[in-house]
């Protein structure tokens, strides 16, 4: 059993304990860039275990979210996998959290021999959402890349190519803030690379990101050899240009012009948004969970999160360079030059 | 062969369902609505059609390699489990939609349960009218809805209400207009889990019905409870003099599961539309995700306030009414009911809370 602890450039702390011996650190925790030694005083302390939850006097929500004052406990399953959580202190104080996904499930699905990779998209990723709000930081879904302190950001939904056009810019000597996430705080971009040793992997061994049987052997035997990774990763930059790219069924890439950049924030709002129910299975959102508790314990005068959200978001890009632009929705090598064109006339 | 089917609900939505083969996997979608056939030519709202048909997708945007959509359309697949089915929605924003479907055996009985649902949902609050996730009955044409989540004991209100003289607006699902009025939404009961069905309906099944009843039930025993087969019962069959078509709404009660029974007002009216938006939410997963991916490629259109107007809709038709909020313990006993009838009869609006 292994604990680690993460460390989100101080905004949250984490621990996880109960970690399997054979956890691989960018599947089962990938955000292990910003593991530390050691912590004491974590905003959330995660414990994955067995356990046996006490569910007397809980307001019930569909069988599976049993809500307690500041607490709840839910059965979720999504494409065979079942597991189980209980988020104490999920209003306030300090959040505690015991999580067990059941090995009998683990046969139906390969990636399901670890359940931390679960925890962190299912539970822990809607509520470190949900808690950097509340202190004014915004978790984009987003792709970053910076030179000289300046941040460039690549915005969009999947297959926007998001994660190529970033390797391709590190090549350029940019350094990298995060390929998937980023976090947003006082229009000052903090790096949230995800998963980099896979990362490094793709960019040196593969041609582009898909993954054959092959690559996902060789990709196997890359991570378990658990060594660092080298790819130059920044600490944090300033926030000036932004593209939101939209993929389309063309050749080329193309401008939208914007009537107003009203339009843009809300693309990036919905760009959030629609996180939540993409890759998951039919009528299931990740982060039901928040909703559910919600519904059971409704709180008076409190402000729609798709508000807060619109304020954080306007408030981020306010003083950076935006463009939206059309993005094939097959790579090719047009693209790249476009781009690059792009991020030198705005810069 | 085809076969074409219209559905006029009150004269406030028109549907049209038509599909390019009969299947038996169609029983469903053959009652779900069958209560509002209608054989009148109609102006449908919404036309629905099954049927093979390759889309043009060409200069689509894409979303999430997911939706593809233009200008008005969209087009997505969708699962669940081995049932696959794709839908293209032409003039989402337009006053006439049309929806072509394309799905396999195993999703046409699946189809009906939420993707029609939703994008009735979508088209009725176009119109001004909100399709609620409660089920509703009337008193004396005094309205009531009982929102929930499924199994907390919508439908075992209603039947028992019924049973006491009450009409029938929906088990699942009722409509609100904005005018203060609640419009009858009937699907066929849902009682999967319900077996002894004939105890709590109250009436005489015929030897067919009964014998299926048996047998499900039997399935069910031997695979412990593992396979349970749902049967089609149409409210307008099971109670034909008791089905209502609209009243003005008077009282709307939220179930919530919880430890003990309780009724308590609540006062508090954002607090409860609050609650009511996230119980029609929940039921929508399909409708949100596809919303926001148009929303993201068209930031202008006509959808982008969807759930804004939905609230509005809700805020419009629960003006004015008694708003209260009930928890109900696991197993419903009749007493629970016995308590919720006497608030329900009671004229004035009370603050007291019963508890058993």
């Amino acid at each position: 059993m292994r604990t680690v602890y993460y460390n989100l450039h101080n905004l949250i702390k984490i621990r996880i304990s109960g970690l399997s011996r054979f956890a691989l650190k960018d599947l089962n925790c990938k955000w292990h860039h910003f593991e530390v030694p050691s912590q004491v005083n974590s905003d959330i302390v995660v414990e994955i275990a067995p356990f046996e939850p006490n569910l007397e006097g809980a307001t019930v929500i569909d069988q599976n979210y049993f809500c307690f004052p500041n607490k709840i406990y839910f059965t979720d399953s999504d494409k065979g996998l079942e597991w189980q959580t209980e988020i104490s202190g999920i209003e306030e104080g300090p959040v505690q959290i015991r999580f067990w996904a059941s090995p009998k499930n683990r046969m139906k699905l390969p990636w399901a021999f670890f359940p931390e990779m679960v925890l962190h998209l299912y539970v822990l990723q809607p509520l470190i959402e949900k808690i950097l709000l509340s202190r004014g930081a915004l978790l984009l879904h987003a792709g970053g890349v910076t030179k000289d302190g300046r941040a460039t950001l690549f915005i969009g939904r999947g297959q926007t190519y998001k994660t190529t056009l970033t390797l391709r810019m590190l090549k350029q000597g940019f350094e990298l803030l995060g390929d998937d996430f980023v976090l947003i705080k006082d229009k000052k971009v903090l790096s949230f690379p995800t998963s980099p040793r896979f990362l490094e992997f793709t960019r040196t061994q593969l041609k582009d990101e898909r993954l054959n049987a092959w690559d996902n052997c060789r990709l196997a035997s890359y991570l378990i050899r658990q060594k660092a990774h080298q790819l130059p990763i920044a600490n944090s930059a300033e926030l000036s240009q932004a593209f939101l790219l939209i993929s389309q069924d063309t050749d080329s890439c193309r401008n939208i012009l914007e009537k107003n950049r009203e339009s843009f924030y809300d693309r990036i709002l919905t760009n959030q948004l629609l996180e939540s129910t993409s890759y998951v299975s039919y009528r299931y959102r990740i982060g039901q969970f928040l909703e559910a508790y919600d519904l059971a314990f409704p709180k008076a005068g409190k402000k729609p999160l798709e508000a807060e959200l619109m304020n954080l978001i306007k408030a981020s890009f306010q003083d950076a360079a935006i463009e939206t632009l059309t993005i094939p929705s097959s790579f090719n090598k047009n693209i790249m030059p476009f781009i690059q064109s792009k991020v030198e006339a705005l810069a | 062969m085809g076969c074409l089917k219209s559905y006029n609900f009150h004269d406030i939505f028109f549907l049209q369902i038509y599909r390019d083969i009969k299947t038996p996997f169609d029983t469903y979608l053959d009652a779900v609505f069958a209560y509002y056939e209608t054989d009148q030519p109609i102006e449908p709202d919404l036309i629905v059609s099954l049927q093979t048909h390759h889309p043009d997708l060409t200069n689509c945007f894409w979303v999430d390699g997911k939706y593809a959509i233009r200008e008005n359309f969209i087009h997505y697949e969708n699962r669940y489990k081995s049932a696959r089915w794709s839908l293209s929605i032409e003039g989402l924003e337009s006053a006439q939609t049309t929806v072509r479907i394309q799905a396999n055996l195993l999703a046409r009985p699946v189809l009906a349960g939420e993707t029609l649902i939703s994008l009735i949902r979508y088209k009725l609050a176009q119109k001004g009218y909100a399709l609620l996730h409660a089920s509703g009955v009337s008193i004396d044409d005094k309205g009531l809805f009982f929102a929930a989540r499924g199994g907390v004991g919508k439908t075992i209100t209603a039947i028992s209400s019924v049973r006491r003289g009450a009409r029938l607006y929906g088990d699942d699902t009722v409509i609100l207009g904005k005018d203060g009025k609640m419009y009858g939404f009937a699907v066929p009961f849902n009682l999967r889990f319900t077996y002894d069905i004939k105890k709590l309906l109250g009436v005489q099944f015929s030897w067919k019905t009964r014998v299926e009843l048996a047998l499900k039930k039997l399935i069910s025993i031997m695979s412990f409870g593992h396979y349970r087969l749902f049967t089609i019962l149409r409210a307008d069959k099971v109670f034909p003099k008791a089905m209502g078509r609209s009243t003005t709404l008077t009282t709307g009660f939220i179930f919530l599961r919880g430890p003990k029974f309780e009724i308590e007002d609540e006062p508090n009216r954002s607090l409860f539309l609050h609650q009511l938006m996230h119980i029609v939410r929940f039921e929508s997963s399909e409708l949100i995700g596809m919303l926001l991916a148009y929303r993201h490629i068209f930031p202008h259109s006509s959808v982008v306030n969807f759930w804004d107007q939905f609230y509005q809709i809700l805020e419009s038709a629960t003006e004015g009414i008694r708003t209260s909020r009930v928890t109900i313990p696991k197993l419903y006993k009749p007493e629970y009911f016995e308590n919720l009838w006497q608030k329900i009869s009671q004229c004035e609006p009370s603050i007291t809370t019963s508890t058993t």
